[in-house]
């Protein structure tokens, strides 16, 4: 898909909310350029220690997953000759990306009036915990910190439980978020070719999570934990079958005659007691057979296993064989787009700066001299 | 800009100046799953919200289907709803289409709409193998999503809400606005199409990107996990904080026992985190959320107060930004969450509900 391919993308973007931003604006067709610097590279480069035999100890798998079909350029903000250079660049450019703590970017004298005055017709997407103003403006968060901040964490869980969170392996609030702030900068990008000029987008991570459970807020009661059940379902839940895999399982009210021809019970003791005296195999294909929605509770290896038969673009394949994140939805008509590879830390800063700033290698040299600037290791004399 | 308070709000109340003002957007779903009508009605909410005139059409009243009053109003603030037979779904499609700038739809409708017309489409399923079957929990337990919530000696367990079927609703907004702007270049393109079981996988992609490289495949780990929720003197609290936050989170808490060298590294404090663990419940037991937050603010730490919907209507961040709205449906005026974005300083309140046709 190409349906960007003359939008240019400045990403500030760090570890998921922002970087995979921008990751989604690169399937799109956009030319995105990360940015980072020797002093403050992406966090993610150094999550959680994850680094397999054979990796680059700069590159593990989580970084790679989400920066793949980006370039990437070394520009040091906080240098005033790094910011001229990237002022530089923004003014060839259409989408500034980035979700960096609030007050990095005045600090750094790249506010959206600076970055307005360099280009006009800017987009700059202001990806925060909490949003650009107001009491908890400051604070920090990681996505599971929201789930508990915007309401959700309180919904979820047991019956007789404590509140739950996603936790660090699924931290929902950081992925969905990529989602929607790709997508009101596709929006702000119509918006800009009907004439409506650029914009500054202030995206409050908090604000989305309450907003994707916005339902909870309007109902007049309190409202309780109530573990997997929904309201539209007679009963809602994982039950353990006899060769003890958890079987989820959602009857509707009308499904209740096929659940009696099936289990020949109607209440949910009697439905628990028949799923925990037959195979999960055999419940699976009677219940399938009557109309009713079930399915295993899959682990990670057995959800890889479905792929091309259950579910198909989600993960994908850079250039180079990679398993990197894959994409949201595809073009009937059109074959997905192979991405390229991971790029190395400032593997593009001299032909960017060169093809896009207009700067002489005289100049690139004398900006690696004041260290506004960095190239790869391989690049230096 | 810094807004200076809930009074400094510019509120665009009129769509004409909203980003798709012009545009008029069909939601159009069949007898399907719920969870493709909840994604659709996202999709459609958020366009609405953007300034698009969004027109419903649905094979069944919304009152006969099994969406709560609460969902209704939520997901249908602002837009035009019709509700058609089957024998007549088709006609009306072809008809309100006719004038539209893109349509939305499950996959189930594509046999549908005739092959004239030349609108941007945007469809969703719930997967490759089985498109109008399941629902969005075993979805969620066949993408891997349950695996990871909940105590590992009892069931897994869903977020509560929509969040799958909302983020397909996301997902397909995105598709959507994709088409439009193909189209509107003059660009050749064909029905996009979301598939909910693949956007699950997607928001699964740290599993199975382990799972891929054979590493350790996180599974839910209840109390042992690495952030968890604990008592608070008037409430709950997450514990979310990495290695970054270790020694402001000493700093914070002013534990003398915090300082134990059994803490001294992050690879000391995994093994003895059981320990740890413990003692950051006893520190935070006598503690408010108000406090919490007021700490966490004050050090930087990415601690989560617990806080309920109904505690949130007047939280004072929220207020400030003017984040609930009040909006009249079916006689009664709901405190509804406005389109989480400001544009250029302006909120987008959305809007009052149109009643069915």
């Amino acid at each position: 898909m190409k349906t960007l391919a003359h939008c240019r993308v400045l990403d500030l973007g760090i570890i998921t909310a922002g970087a995979a931003t921008s990751a989604i604006l690169a399937d799109l067709g956009a030319e995105v350029i990360k940015i980072e610097s020797l002093s403050y590279k992406d966090p993610f480069r150094r999550w959680r220690g994850q680094i397999f035999p054979g990796e680059h100890p700069d590159m593990p798998p989580f970084f790679r997953m989400t920066n793949r079909g980006k370039k990437n350029v070394a520009i040091d903000l906080k240098s005033e000759h790094g910011r001229q250079v990237f002022l530089t660049l923004l003014a060839k450019s259409d989408i500034v990306v980035e979700n960096f703590s609030r007050g990095v970017l005045d600090r750094l004298g790249l506010t959206y009036e600076v970055m307005r005055k360099a280009n006009p017709e800017i987009i700059l997407a202001s990806i925060s915990s909490q949003g650009e103003s107001g009491p908890d403006e400051r604070y920090v968060s990681f996505g599971s910190t929201l789930e508990a901040m915007a309401g959700l964490s309180a919904l979820t869980g047991y019956r007789d439980g404590s509140p739950e969170i996603s936790g660090v392996d699924y931290n929902y609030p950081d992925q969905v978020v990529a989602v929607f702030v790709a997508s009101m900068i596709t929006t702000a990008w119509y918006a800009r070719q009907q004439g409506k000029g650029g914009a500054h987008l202030d995206l409050s991570q908090r604000e989305l999570t309450s907003f994707l459970a916005g339902e909870a807020f309007l109902k007049k009661t309190a409202l309780a934990r109530i573990g997997n059940a929904q309201d539209h379902c007679l009963y809602q839940d994982c039950y353990l079958s006899k060769d003890k895999c958890w079987i989820a399982l959602s009857i509707l009210k009308t499904d209740q005659p096929a659940l009696s021809l099936v289990t020949g019970t109607q209440d949910e003791a009697g439905l628990q007691n028949w799923i925990a005296t037959h195979e999960a195999d055999y419940i699976l294909s009677h219940f399938k057979s009557a109309g009713i929605a079930a399915q295993k509770a899959l682990g990670g290896n057995a959800v890889l296993q479905e792929q091309n038969a259950a579910w198909s673009r989600a993960l994908g394949r850079a250039r180079d064989g990679d398993l990197v994140k894959g994409v949201l939805f595809e073009d009937v008509s059109r074959p997905i787009n192979t991405l390229s590879p991971t790029a190395h830390f400032a593997t593009d800063t001299k032909e960017i700066l060169m093809q896009i700033g207009g700067y002489t290698e005289e100049e690139i040299d004398a900006l690696v001299e004041l260290g506004a600037i960095s190239l790869p290791d391989d690049h230096k004399g | 800009m810094p807004i200076a308070g809930p009074q400094a709000w510019n509120e665009d109340v009129s769509t004409v100046s909203r980003p798709l003002a012009g545009l008029t957007i069909i939601e159009a779903a069949s007898k399907g799953p719920l969870a493709l009508d909840l994604a659709l009605g996202l999709c459609g909410r958020i366009a609405a919200d953007l300034g698009a005139n969004v027109i419903r059409l649905s094979e069944r009243a919304d009152t006969a289907s099994d969406l709560t009053k609460e969902e209704i109003a939520f997901l249908h603030a602002g837009k035009k709803r019709l509700t058609a037979s089957s024998s007549q779904f088709d006609h009306l499609l072809q008809d309100v289409c006719t004038h539209a700038n893109a349509l939305l739809c499950d996959v189930g409708l594509l046999d549908h709409i005739p092959l004239e017309l030349k609108l941007p489409i945007a469809s969703i399923g719930m997967s490759l193998e089985a498109p109008m079957s399941g629902s969005e929990f075993t979805i969620e337990a066949r993408s891997g999503l349950l695996d990871l919530v909940g105590d590992p000696n009892r069931q897994p367990l869903r977020l509560a809400g929509h969040p799958l079927a909302y983020t397909a609703g996301t997902a397909l907004y995105l598709a959507m606005m994709m088409g439009v702007i193909e189209h509107k270049a003059g660009e050749k393109s064909g029905p996009k199409r979301v598939d909910l079981l693949d956007i699950g996988v997607w928001l699964n992609w740290k599993t199975l990107g382990l799972a891929k490289r054979g590493a350790r495949i996180p599974s839910r780990e209840g109390s042992a996990s690495e952030w968890f929720i604990v008592p608070c003197a008037d409430g709950f609290v997450a514990l979310v904080y990495r290695i970054q936050e270790w020694e402001a989170l000493k700093q914070a808490t002013g534990d003398q026992r915090l300082q134990d060298e059994r803490f001294a590294t992050i690879h000391q404090r995994r093994e003895h985190s059981k320990e740890l663990n413990a003692i950051l419940s006893d520190i935070f037991s006598r503690k408010t959320r108000a406090q919490i937050r007021a700490l966490s603010l004050q050090y930087k730490l990415p601690l989560g107060p617990v806080w309920t919907p109904a505690e949130l209507l007047t939280d004072e961040h929220f207020k400030h930004r003017a984040f609930f709205h009040p909006t009249f449906f079916e006689g009664q005026t709901f405190p509804m969450p406005r389109l989480p974005v400001i544009w250029n300083g302006t909120a987008f309140p959305p809007a009052e509900q149109e009643q069915p046709a």
